[in-house]
C-alpha cells in the first residue's frame, strides 16, 4: 500500500527515527511503510494519522484496483 | 532470537520491566533444567545406579551445560538491560514492533515447513535401518500437527 508517510514528514521536518519513537516502533517499519512493503495494522495507521493530525485517508492510499476490488 | 518465542505487547518501560523480570524468572528455571540434565548426564551411573554408554553420557552433559550457559547469558543480558533505559527501549521496540512480529510468523511457518519435512524424510529413510526412529519422528510431527489444531481452535474462540 502507498502512503504519504515521507510527504507529511518532511513537510512538518520531521526524522524517520523522531516518528517511529512516537509512534513505539522500530525505524525500519516506518522506512517499510515509506517504501510501501509493508502494510501497518490498523492501530498503527491511526497512530500515524493522530501524530499527523489528519485522517487515515490522508496518510494511506487505498488503491481498489491493486486490492482486486 | 529476534521475533521468535520473545513478543510482547508492553506499551511502556514500566510495563516492559515486568516482562523482563517474568523473563529472568524463567531463565533461572533453564538454568535449574540445565544443572539437572549436566548433572545426570556426569554422575548417572553414581547417582541413579544406572548403565549409560559413554556417548549418551557426553550428550547429556552437553546439553545440559549448553542449556545453562544459554541461561546464565540470557539472565545477566536482561539483568544488564533493566539498568540500561536506552537499551531497555530499544529492547522493547524490537519485542513490540507489529512488523517484527509479523516477519517473526512468517519465518516460523517456513522453519515449521522446513521441519516437518526434515523429520518426514529422516523417519522415511532412517526407518530402514532403524523401525524405532519411524514411530518416535511420526509421534513428534502428530503432537505437532495435533498442537496446532487445539491452538488454532483456543484462539479462534479467542478472537
Amino acid at each position: 500500500m502507498q502512503t504519504r508517510i515521507q510527504d507529511l514528514r518532511k513537510a512538518r521536518k520531521i526524522t524517520q527515527s523522531e516518528l517511529a519513537d512516537a509512534v513505539n516502533v522500530t525505524r525500519q517499519t516506518i522506512i517499510s511503510l515509506e517504501n510501501g512493503r509493508y502494510n501497518a495494522s490498523l492501530i498503527l495507521a491511526h497512530k500515524i494519522a493522530q501524530f499527523f493530525k489528519v485522517s487515515i485517508e490522508e496518510v494511506f492510499i487505498f488503491d481498489k484496483e491493486e486490492e482486486k476490488l | 532470537m529476534k521475533g521468535i518465542l520473545c513478543g510482547s505487547t508492553a506499551k511502556t518501560n514500566e510495563e516492559y520491566r515486568k516482562v523482563i523480570k517474568s523473563r529472568m524468572k524463567i531463565m533461572a528455571v533453564i538454568i535449574i533444567i540445565g544443572i539437572i540434565t549436566a548433572a545426570i548426564g556426569f554422575g548417572a551411573e553414581f547417582y541413579l545406579k544406572v548403565s549409560i554408554n559413554e556417548h549418551m553420557m557426553g550428550v547429556y552433559s552437553g546439553i545440559g551445560v549448553g542449556i545453562f550457559v544459554a541461561g546464565t547469558i540470557l539472565l545477566i543480558k536482561n539483568r544488564l538491560l533493566l539498568k540500561n533505559d536506552e537499551k531497555l527501549k530499544e529492547s522493547r521496540l524490537n519485542n513490540t514492533d507489529e512488523r517484527i512480529q509479523e516477519i517473526g510468523n512468517r519465518a516460523f511457518r517456513t522453519a515449521s515447513y522446513i521441519m516437518l519435512l526434515s523429520l518426514y524424510v529422516t523417519a522415511l529413510i532412517g526407518g530402514l535401518f532403524y523401525q524405532v526412529l519411524v514411530e518416535v519422528l511420526l509421534f513428534i510431527v502428530c503432537t505437532f500437527l495435533l498442537s496446532y489444531v487445539i491452538a488454532f481452535k483456543y484462539y479462534n474462540n479467542k478472537m
